[in-house]
C-alpha cells in the first residue's frame, strides 16, 4: 500500500489549532447575533434560511464565534455545511455485482450510480438484503465488483481492469457488530492505524489518541479492554479509531443497530459532534429512517435487490442539528416521504422472500 | 515487591493482583470444598471396596491405606516411596521428557496450525496428509520410533511429541478459522499489511484456541509418555508402572499411576495460568461477567 504521509496540511492545522480558537474571532456583534440565532434554531428547529451560512462565511468561515456550542470550534463551522470539504467525494458509476451462490447467480447490485459529495453525510436506506452492504464492501475493497467503476475523488478505486479496490486508511469501515480488537486495549486499538502505517511514533500516536478520545468523551477508558466497556462506548472508540487515520471517507454499516434506543440517540449526537470536528465524508447504511433523516444531508433510498438508488432525498434541515429537530414539522414531512418510498420496497422484498446476505 | 508496585501503574491490574483476587474468591466459593467431597467419595469407596468388604474383583487390588503407607514409608517394602531417590528419578525423567516433547510439539504445532488456518494453499497441500497420519495411534509408531531414533531417550520423546503436535496444530488451525472476518478486514482498512495482520490479528485472535489445544496437548503428552515408557527406557513413571507389574509389586503400580495423575494435573494448571497471563483481556472480560 503506497500510503505516504496521509496527514493533510488541513488536518495538521486542525491538530495545532485546537484550543486557540477564539483568538481571531469575528466582530463581537456578529458573535452575539450568531449565538442567538443558533440558540433559537436549536430551540425551535427552524429551517435554514441561509442566514447562518452567511454569517459563517462573514466570520471568515473558519472560526466559531464565542458563545457557539462548545463543539463548534475550529474549522467545523465550515464543515457543518455539506459540500465544503475538498476531498472524499465518491462516484459510483453503473456498478454491477453478481454473486455466485449455491442456488445460482444472484444479481445483488445492478447498474447502480450514486454520487456522494465530499464532506456530506449520505445515508443509505433500503430493505434488508438489498445489497447496500455489497456496495460498502466494494468501496472498502472487501469484495470485487463485476461491472462499473467507483472513484474516490479522481482516483479510481475499482473498475473494469481492477475489480477489487485495495483496502486502505483513506476509507475506514465501522462494522455492524463492531470490530475493535478485543485483545488490545482501547488506546492500542485507537493507535493501531497510525502505528501499522508507520505514520506516527508510539508516543505521537498515543498523544493524538488521548486527545481525540478525550474530545469524544472517552477520557477514562484508554486502558480498558473493549470487552470491559459498554457497547455505546465501544462504538465511539471504533469511530475514533477510524478518524485517527484522517480518512477521506467513513463507511458505517449499521453501526448502531445493536444499541438500545436511548444509547442510540446519545450516539447520534456524539457522531454529529465528532463529524463537526472532523472533515470527513460519511457513507452510512441504516434501516432506521429516523436516524437517516436526523443525521444525513441526503438520504439515498435503495430499491430491493438488485440494488440501485430509487430516490434521493435532500434533508434541508440545516446542520448543526440536535434532538429538537425530531419534533419539527419539516422532519415529519421528510419522514413521511421516506416511509412511503421505503415501504414500497420493503413490501417487494418481503414478497420476494429475500434473505439477508 | 516495591518494584512490582512501581511497574503496575494506577488503573492497570497486574497478573498477580488478578491471581490473588481469583484465589480468594475461589476459596470463598463452594468449588474447592466440593472437590474435597469428590475426592473423599472416590477414596472412600475405593477403601471400602478393596480393604473393608474385599469386594469380588477388588480383593486383589491394593487399597488406598496400603498405598499411602507404602508411599510415605521411609523403609518401603517394595523399594519405592517418597524416601527413595529412585522415585524422584522416575518422576524427574518423565517430567523432563514431557517438557521436551511439549516444547517441541508447541514449537512445531502452533506455527504449523497458524499457517494451516491462514493460508488456503498451504492447508490444501498439507492438511490431507496430516489428517491421514493423525488417527495412527502412538503405540503403532513404537517400532518405527525405535528403528529411526538412536538411544533410549529420543524414541520416547518422539512418541510423546506426536499426539501433542496433532492436538496443538489442529486447535490452532481452528482458532485461526474462528476469528471473526471483520477483524482482519478492519486491520486492512487501518492500513495493516499481510504480515501485520498475521502478527496483530491472527496470532492473538487464535490464542484462546491455542491454549485449549495446549491443555489437551499436555494431557495427551502424559498419556503417550507412559505408553512409550512401558515399551522402552529404564526410568520414568511408565517404566515404574510396567516393571512393578512384572515384579508383582501392586502398590507401586498405584503409586506410579497417582504420581502421573498429580504431576499431569499440575502441569495442566501451569498451562492454564500461562494462558491467563497472556490473555489478560479475556480474564478481565470474564471477571466482569463477559460483556461480549
Amino acid at each position: 500500500m503506497n500510503a505516504p504521509s496521509r496527514m493533510s496540511p488541513a488536518a495538521a492545522e486542525q491538530q495545532k489549532g485546537r484550543g486557540s480558537v477564539h483568538k481571531n474571532g469575528a466582530p463581537r456583534i456578529l458573535d452575539r447575533a450568531f449565538a442567538r440565532l443558533l440558540q433559537r434554531r436549536t430551540r425551535f428547529g427552524l429551517e435554514g434560511t441561509g442566514a447562518v451560512e452567511h454569517l459563517v462565511r462573514a466570520s471568515g468561515g473558519k472560526e466559531a464565534p464565542a458563545g457557539a456550542p462548545a463543539f463548534l470550534v475550529g474549522h467545523q463551522m465550515e464543515v457543518a455545511q455539506a459540500g465544503h470539504a475538498s476531498k472524499g467525494a465518491i462516484r459510483i458509476q453503473n456498478v454491477d455485482k453478481v454473486y455466485h451462490a449455491r442456488e445460482g447467480a444472484v444479481q445483488a447490485v445492478l447498474d447502480c450510480s450514486l454520487d456522494i459529495r465530499a464532506g456530506e453525510i449520505c445515508m443509505i436506506v433500503g430493505p434488508s438484503g438489498c445489497g447496500k452492504t455489497t456496495l460498502l464492501n466494494a468501496i472498502a475493497g472487501f469484495h470485487e465488483i463485476t461491472g462499473g467503476t467507483i472513484y474516490l475523488d479522481d482516483e479510481m478505486l475499482c473498475g473494469p481492469d481492477k475489480p477489487r479496490a485495495e483496502p486502505g486508511p483513506d476509507r475506514v469501515v465501522v462494522f455492524q457488530n463492531g470490530a475493535l480488537f478485543p485483545w488490545k486495549t482501547n488506546l492500542e486499538n485507537v493507535t493501531f492505524g497510525p502505528l501499522v502505517q508507520g505514520r506516527l511514533t508510539k508516543a505521537q500516536a498515543a498523544e493524538k489518541a488521548r486527545g481525540m478520545m478525550a474530545d469524544a468523551g472517552l477520557g477514562g477508558v484508554e486502558h480498558n479492554y473493549p470487552g470491559e466497556v459498554s457497547s455505546g462506548v465501544r462504538r465511539r472508540v471504533e469511530i475514533v479509531r477510524a478518524l485517527m487515520n484522517d480518512p477521506k471517507v467513513l463507511l458505517l454499516d449499521e453501526p448502531f443497530r445493536a444499541l438500545d434506543s436511548l444509547t442510540k440517540s446519545v450516539m447520534h449526537e456524539a457522531l454529529l459532534e465528532i463529524y463537526y470536528r472532523n472533515k470527513v465524508t460519511i457513507f452510512f447504511i441504516t434501516h432506521d429512517l429516523e436516524e437517516a433523516i436526523f443525521l444525513g444531508h441526503r438520504v439515498a433510498i435503495m430499491t430491493t435487490r438488485p440494488c440501485k438508488p430509487k430516490k434521493m432525498l435532500e434533508v434541508d434541515i440545516p446542520h448543526p442539528r440536535d434532538y429538537s429537530v425530531l419534533t419539527s414539522p419539516r422532519f415529519r414531512e421528510l419522514m413521511e416521504e421516506t416511509v412511503n418510498a421505503v415501504h414500497e420496497e420493503a413490501v417487494k422484498a418481503f414478497e420476494a422472500g429475500e434473505k439477508e446476505m | 515487591m516495591a518494584i512490582i508496585k512501581q511497574t503496575t501503574s494506577a488503573g492497570e491490574i497486574g497478573a498477580w493482583d488478578v491471581f490473588v483476587y481469583r484465589f480468594s474468591r475461589w476459596l470463598r466459593s463452594p468449588t474447592p470444598y466440593m472437590a474435597v467431597v469428590g475426592f473423599a467419595l472416590f477414596f472412600g469407596s475405593w477403601f471400602l471396596l478393596s480393604e473393608v468388604f474385599r469386594f469380588w474383583r477388588f480383593a486383589s487390588l491394593p487399597g488406598p491405606r496400603q498405598v499411602l503407607i507404602e508411599w510415605f514409608n521411609p523403609n518401603p517394602v517394595y523399594g519405592t516411596s517418597l524416601y527413595t531417590p529412585d522415585y524422584y528419578m522416575h518422576v524427574w525423567m518423565s517430567l523432563r521428557r514431557v517438557l521436551i516433547a511439549f516444547v517441541v510439539a508447541t514449537g512445531l504445532g502452533v506455527p504449523y496450525g497458524l499457517f494451516l488456518g491462514w493460508s488456503k494453499v498451504f492447508r490444501e497441500y498439507t492438511f490431507p496428509a496430516f489428517e491421514m497420519l493423525r488417527p495412527i495411534p502412538v503405540l503403532a509408531w513404537v517400532p518405527l520410533a525405535i528403528v529411526m531414533f538412536r538411544g533410549d531417550e529420543s524414541p520416547v520423546i518422539f512418541l510423546t511429541t506426536l499426539a501433542s503436535f496433532y492436538a496443538t496444530a489442529l486447535n490452532t488451525m481452528l482458532g485461526v478459522q474462528s476469528i471473526d472476518e471483520a477483524y482482519p478486514r478492519a486491520a486492512a482498512c487501518l492500513g495493516a499489511n499481510k504480515w501485520q495482520i498475521f502478527r496483530h490479528i491472527i496470532v492473538p485472535g487464535a490464542l484462546p484456541f491455542i491454549f485449549t489445544g495446549l491443555q489437551i496437548s499436555m494431557g495427551v503428552a502424559w498419556f503417550s509418555l507412559v505408553a512409550a515408557e512401558m515399551v522402552s527406557g529404564e526410568y520414568g513413571l511408565g517404566y515404574l508402572i510396567n516393571s512393578s507389574y512384572v515384579n508383582v509389586q501392586y502398590p507401586v503400580i498405584i503409586i506410579g499411576m497417582m504420581s502421573v495423575g498429580i504431576v499431569g494435573y499440575a502441569s495442566s494448571v501451569l498451562v492454564r495460568l500461562a494462558g491467563d497471563y497472556l490473555m489478560q483481556w479475556r480474564v478481565r472480560e470474564l471477571a466482569l461477567g463477559g460483556a461480549r
